[in-house]
């Protein structure tokens, strides 16, 4: 018979046995709240200096394009077929009008946006038209409604310019700045109600080094998480996966953003779509129509892109007070199909509207946009105080820190309660399981090997 | 996915294997217990997991190279150990045990790339929106499926290898039901508290004998009985696919 003795010492690190309540929570929050930051951190940086760059766009877009932007203010607009047919011209023969956008004050211009195979993607071509003169003032290349500025800072907010693949880093800072934000809140709060003291909960305090760090990110992350969590669940209607989960969700609840029937009647004699040469002309009755319908300015016109489809006219306005009003037009008869108010838009489908105009600093203008970038500031600042701190943490004798209070082990009671609720909300941000996962295995696996090989 | 009975019956088999390996996790990483191995009860865990997923459709792109990832580490990490263990014959370590894990590591990976071919569906990608027109809220495209050709005789062939490896290890972990033997790995086998309370504070003796002692039996028992449910049931699983 061999018999032989392996052993194994208990780890210095962990108290062994189980731990309920907040003593048993406390070190697992502590630990989840050091690893997200430590490596979902610099993606949450980037998020936040490509957003506070954002923030600046409806500015930068003035002044980069404001021979395109705007006109002096004349007093006989020429008829919009004229401004259409203008932009037509400055565009290869043929090219598709998608949407036309009649200038919505004195000073600016009319926009003609045309499907393009040569830019790809979401973007197109949008020529832009002085409605006093029918001069075509510039043609760009625009992504939806931006223009190329603000087009590229999008971008570098969403993808990094890396496409679908680089779609996952703004799901990945998305998904866990919540997390990041409840973890870190509920930290600060359980921590203060203890000592009792609410000035020190509600502002930072003096001294040096870590504490005096430690003081100011708890404060300014204690103002921060409202907005935190607020860019975080509108960052995530955004994204691949879980903007998904969430399209799903909203459609089985019927509270999906509605939209106007296009399907024209079987009696309606609307010829073929967007006939070139009828968009010119039917654009102008559309824009009629939709004003007697009670539509107001900023409007898009956007003809039918197939056979049997409306003309559709919606109200574009997504500063407060939103306007979405949507009508949808038989081009034959001048017949409304389908006309939605945004007054009778699910309260879910309002505040979705609401939420990602707010995101994207459209719904309250400068407030807006000073909020946002507070905000993105406040991120930088967290995350580089988050570095800061780990740093000063360094062991004396060299090498890097570990979690913070590596001698409490998590209890057995939050850790089987956490791991649940991680599984529950991996199903749902699928971006978030993943890489929690990622860890977890990596992790499991490091341990198993070091512990295994000689 | 599967009819209704079949999911039924896969998500209760793997609901429970999958309970149980979240307490080992959890009872781990608390350090609760000592003396376990938490990449295994990871393992079992979403192994679990991802069956109850497969079992209720819930495949897409995505969770299809995640999954390939993460058994793909799983099964490294075995293989190491494995490798390890033949070079040192360090004690406490299970033949049997890991490769077991090793085998079923693979099956999983199989499992989840030939389930289109097997089932007859192709997985799209998903889609979303950009700020200007935030389309994503409309979107759709994870996980969609669509009628596909019938899969090739090879991919039944290397499916029913696969059906036969895992009908092989629910047999050897069967036989520890009936005869549980004491440990070899502290790593595998006794469910927590007898562990603990039989290991005393880290210090573990791993005695291959026949007859373990009576307070391991049932933790002993309990834990190849997992084990040989999850074995059978992923070859319920591949037989079901196929």
């Amino acid at each position: 018979m061999i018999t032989s003795t392996t052993t194994l010492p208990p780890r210095a690190s962990e108290t062994p046995g189980a731990r309920g309540g907040w003593a048993g929570l406390r070190p697992l929050l502590l630990r989840l709240h050091f690893y997200v930051g430590m490596f979902v951190g610099p993606f949450i940086l980037i998020a936040a200096l490509t957003g506070l760059a954002y923030t600046l766009t409806p500015q930068l877009e003035q002044v980069a394009h404001r021979d395109a932007l705007t006109v002096v203010a004349g007093t006989d607009p020429v008829p919009l077929p004229q401004q259409v047919a203008a932009a037509q011209a400055a565009l290869p023969s043929g090219a598709t009008v998608t949407e036309i956008r009649p200038a919505a004050t004195p000073t600016s211009t009319t926009r003609v946006t045309f499907a393009s195979d040569d830019v790809g993607g979401s973007y197109a071509r949008t020529a832009f038209v002085n409605p006093y003169t029918a001069e075509v003032t510039d043609v760009l290349t625009t992504f939806g409604e931006w223009l190329p500025v603000r087009a590229w800072i999008d971008t570098a907010h969403r993808t990094l310019f890396l496409g679908d693949v680089g779609r996952g880093y703004s799901e990945l800072a998305a998904s866990w700045l919540g997390v990041l934000a409840a973890s870190g809140l509920v930290l600060w709060l359980v921590r203060h109600r203890r000592q009792r003291r609410l000035r020190t909960t509600l502002l930072p305090t003096g001294g040096r080094g870590r504490p005096r760090l430690r003081s100011w990110h708890g404060t300014v992350g204690l103002w921060a998480a409202v907005g935190l969590f607020f860019l975080s669940v509108t960052g995530l209607t955004w994204s691949q996966f879980a903007g998904q989960n969430v399209s799903t969700v909203r459609m089985a609840f019927d509270v999906a953003t509605p939209s106007v029937d296009r399907t024209l009647p079987a009696s309606s004699s609307a010829g073929s779509p967007a006939a070139t040469t009828d968009v010119a002309t039917t654009s102008e009755r559309m824009v009629t129509v939709a004003r007697s319908q009670g539509l107001r300015d900023p409007l898009a016109v956007s003809p039918p892109s197939e056979a049997g489809e409306a003309w559709m006219v919606s109200e574009v306005k997504r500063s407060w007070p939103v306007q979405q009003d949507s009508v949808s037009i038989d081009p034959s008869t001048e017949q409304v199909v389908d006309l939605i108010r945004f007054d009778d838009w699910p309260v879910a489908g309002k505040l979705a509207e609401w939420g990602v105009d707010a995101h994207m600093g459209l719904l309250f203008g400068v407030a807006n946009q000073v909020a946002l970038a507070a905000l993105a500031l406040g991120i930088v600042v967290l995350v580089v105080w988050g570095y800061r701190m780990w740093w000063l943490r360094r062991p004396r004798t060299g090498g890097v820190a570990s979690h913070p209070a590596p001698a409490q082990a998590p209890g057995f009671g939050p850790v089987m309660v956490v791991t649940v609720a991680a599984i529950a909300v991996g199903v749902a941000l699928p971006v978030l399981g993943a890489s929690l996962l990622a860890f977890l295995v990596l992790d499991a696996v490091r341990l198993r090997v070091v512990e295994v090989l000689p | 996915m599967f009819t209704p009975l079949p999911t039924a019956l896969f998500t209760l088999l793997f609901g429970l294997t999958g309970t149980y390996a979240l307490v080992r996790w959890s009872a781990l990483a608390s350090g609760r217990i000592r003396n376990g191995n938490r990449a295994v009860e990871l393992f079992h865990l979403l192994m679990s997991l991802a069956m109850i997923g497969m079992a209720w459709g819930y495949v897409s792109s995505l969770t299809t190279v995640v999954q390939v990832v993460v058994f793909a580490l799983f099964a490294v990490s075995f293989t190491v150990e494995l490798v390890a263990h033949g070079r040192t014959r360090t004690p406490g370590h299970d033949v049997i045990a890991l490769g077991s894990h090793l085998v079923m590591a693979c099956a999983m990976i199989w499992m989840v790339v030939a389930m289109p071919a097997l089932m007859g569906m192709s997985l799209s990608g998903s889609s979303g929106g950009g700020h200007a027109g935030h389309a994503g809220h409309a979107s759709s495209g994870s996980g969609e499926v669509a009628a596909v050709a019938p899969a090739a005789t090879w991919i039944v062939v290397v499916n029913l290898v696969f059906v036969a490896t895992q009908l092989l290890t629910g047999v050897l972990w069967a036989r520890r039901v009936v005869a549980p033997t004491a440990p070899t790995d502290p790593e595998e086998s006794p469910p927590p508290s007898a562990w603990a309370r039989a290991t005393g504070g880290g210090v573990l003796t791993a005695t291959p004998v026949r007859r373990p002692a009576t307070s391991y039996v049932p933790a002993v028992r309990l834990d190849a009985v997992c084990h040989t449910l999850m074995a059978l049931g992923m070859a319920a699983v591949l037989v079901a696919m196929a």
